[in-house]
């Protein structure tokens, strides 16, 4: 028989009792109050309900009319196979297993699985849906944009030439171009099939370099990386939340960057992807790859110099990076 | 320094915190470890556990704390939350302007989720078998979170103090424990001191930011290419900065919380945390998660939590060894993981 000393505690109430639990090998137990004597409770151990089992922490013995035992021994266990959660949260093997495993599957999750998913998934994303994201993505951003002022027959021809050129491809052609205005040189591409193209990037490049951006920009149309952006976005803001809800403070702010960054490496992957599309057809049009390399070196700003810190913080692969690539492409 | 009115048979109690960095960290990874094999079904399993062992390990008189919630309560809260947050971010990508009338709908709804959360965390608290509980309602929540944070920006932010004391009373002054309400009685004063010194550290921060930040321009003028990496530096001092800031502030007034705190004739608190120290233990912290990249997580927590419990001291009474229980902890943990998911977490100072 075991004489197991601890305190009992009354249902709802808060007074507890000093108590020894006297338990016998077929599993009946009796519960003594160590003060007077007297008999608390008798039963057996299969009646009884076990609290969980935790690192450091006695284990509570629950009876049926809602008061327990809670032994003196952290270590004591009243089944001997329980407090399996337990044994792996302090075993060794297991604690540098996660050590290793945590942050393997953070990146993996975030960098790879996440990416992969969303680009599987992208072509499941109805085009009716894309449509109205491109829509309502053009009003909201017309409120920032200015119109553009390039003349008619300019925008015209510059359309014309396009349409050649992705004739010539063999692009099957449901963009449309639109002109705007804004501070820098730039164009952009919606999930719809528009393709948004600033007045400052007209001034600055040639015709033929123009076409070349408005193939990157298709590309990203074509690989529906749009799409994919938005798959992988919300699925990521969902995967956060479950696993990493409870963090707060500067680990948040640590572990956010990590995963920021992680996803700015996926978007430079989607800028290769529409450049690889691009040069593809470029070739096919019959014009030089070249023209991609070369607009992107019209750009200005001067990132020339690689600094290879700077890129992971970057949505856009390093140009030099970019121009080096293309240029393989193009022999 | 206020000091606390004694009760006359009081007796006073250390809060023992036996929770070790490397214990926790243990029970954190492998519990995180199986999140992530399960997809982040286990989370929910592993908030409790993660709940019980910081609970269980903190005592008052021999007496441990309990975290009672459910994992299966927490997990039906988070799917019904995950829910909520998927048709807003459908809707917001397919609609931005219907998303914005669902984020001005999230504006009256916060209250009522902030109050739910609230419950939801003091109900599944017990000492001694009796539950907290949070009294507050929906027009106090909707007062001191919405209109009060509104009334700090109108006054620019002069009444910020103020606001920051009323919600504190919110929060902690409709606290109950076995049908005793506490009370806290803050003074206004204390917070505005507090931020008076908060005031002239930041003046002292804006100063060495602006000399450091005029160094680099000058510096940039040279070059060409303006290396987004020189900033890093400024951004550095001023996070150091905005913590140094923010542990002056919670030190100063954890210890005023904690000594306006009380039931009557049942229990007191008596805190003795120093700006210095306090200041310490976030910069180890900080220190820890950084160098970890977020991996010391686990164990900066229980450092913190140590250094507040080895600095308080309980004042209970006799009444304390015969409470009864009033409420159940039965309702959902849909407003706690709600405001979770849409990051509109309350931080307790």
């Amino acid at each position: 028989m075991q004489r197991i000393t601890g305190k009992y505690c009354m249902a709802g109430r808060s007074d507890t009792r000093p108590a020894i639990l006297l338990l016998r090998d077929d599993g009946s137990l009796r519960v003594l109050a160590t003060d007077f004597d007297y008999e608390l409770t008798s039963t057996t151990l299969k009646e009884c309900r076990q609290g969980d089992v935790l690192p450091g922490i006695p284990v509570e013995l629950h009876f049926d009319s809602g008061d327990y035992f809670i032994p003196e021994d952290p270590d004591l266990r009243w089944t001997p196979r329980s407090g399996f959660l337990a044994y792996l949260e302090s075993h060794m093997v297991m604690v540098l297993a996660a050590a290793l495993m945590v942050p393997l599957s953070f990146w993996l999750v975030f960098t790879q699985v996440i990416p992969a998913g969303a680009k599987a998934t992208a072509p499941l994303v109805p085009q009716e849906a894309l449509n109205r994201v491109g829509r309502s993505s053009m009003k909201t951003l017309d409120y920032s944009l200015e119109p553009s002022r390039l003349a008619q027959y300019e925008q015209a021809s510059i359309i014309k030439d396009w349409n050649k050129a992705a004739e010539n491809a063999g692009l099957d052609n449901n963009y449309r171009i639109l002109f705007r205005s804004a501070s820098a040189p730039n164009a952009f591409a919606l999930p719809d099939g528009t393709i948004v193209v600033f007045d400052e990037l007209v001034s600055i490049l040639s015709r033929d370099e123009l076409i070349a951006v408005l193939f990157h920009e298709a590309g990203h149309v074509d690989r529906r990386h749009g799409a994919q952006m938005m798959v992988q976005a919300s699925a990521g803001a969902i995967v956060y939340g479950l696993l990493l809800g409870d963090l707060e403070g500067l680990s948040e702010v640590v572990l956010g960057t990590g995963i920021s960054l992680g996803e700015n490496a996926f978007s430079r992957t989607m800028e290769t992807d529409a450049d690889d599309f691009a040069v593809e057809h470029l070739k096919a049009a019959g014009m030089s790859p070249d023209l991609l390399a070369s607009a992107l070196n019209s750009l200005p700003g001067s990132q020339r110099e690689t600094n290879s810190w700077r890129e992971y913080l970057s949505t856009h692969p390093e140009r030099k990076t970019r121009t080096e690539r293309i240029e393989s492409a193009s022999d | 320094m206020t000091t606390p009115e004694s009760f006359a048979n009081e007796r006073s109690a250390a809060i023992e915190f036996t929770a070790t960095p490397w214990g926790y960290t243990k029970l954190w990874l492998v519990n995180m470890l199986l999140t992530l094999a399960t997809l982040g079904i286990y989370g929910a399993w592993a908030k409790v556990r993660n709940n019980q062992y910081l609970y269980g390990h903190t005592s008052i008189e021999d007496n441990r704390l309990q975290y009672l919630a459910t994992p299966k309560q927490i997990l039906l809260g988070r799917l019904l939350a995950l829910g909520v947050f998927l048709i807003f971010v459908g809707v917001s990508m397919v609609e931005p302007m219907a998303a914005g009338i669902m984020y001005l709908a999230l504006i009256p709804l916060s209250p009522w989720l902030i109050v739910q959360g609230l419950k939801f965390t003091y109900r599944n608290t017990a000492y001694r078998n009796v539950r907290f509980d949070f009294k507050g309602d929906y027009m106090g929540a909707l007062y001191h979170f919405i209109v009060l944070p509104l009334v700090a920006a109108v006054t620019l932010y002069l009444a910020l103090p103020w606001v920051i004391k009323k919600i504190h009373q919110f929060m902690f002054g409709n606290c109950e424990y076995g049908g005793e309400k506490l009370q806290l009685n803050t003074s206004t004063g204390q917070y505005y001191k507090a931020a008076l010194v908060v005031f002239l550290v930041s003046i002292v921060a804006f100063i060495l930011i602006a000399s450091s930040m005029a160094g680099t321009l000058t510096t940039m003028q040279g070059s060409e290419a303006p290396n987004p990496l020189s900033f890093l530096p400024i951004i550095l001092v001023m996070y150091f900065f905005s913590f140094l800031v923010q542990s002056v502030f919670n030190a100063m007034i954890r210890n005023h919380i904690a000594e306006s705190l009380k039931a009557d004739e049942l229990v007191r608190f008596e805190s003795r945390i120093t700006v210095a120290g306090y200041l310490g233990i976030t910069l180890l912290n900080a220190v820890l998660i950084l160098f970890t990249l977020g991996l010391a997580f686990p164990a900066a927590k229980v450092i913190k939590m140590r250094y507040i419990a080895s600095k308080t001291t309980v004042f209970l009474t006799p009444r304390i060894d015969h409470m009864a229980n009033q409420v159940e902890g039965k309702e959902s943990a849909f407003g706690e993981e709600a405001a979770g998911m849409f990051d509109t977490d309350l931080s307790i100072v």
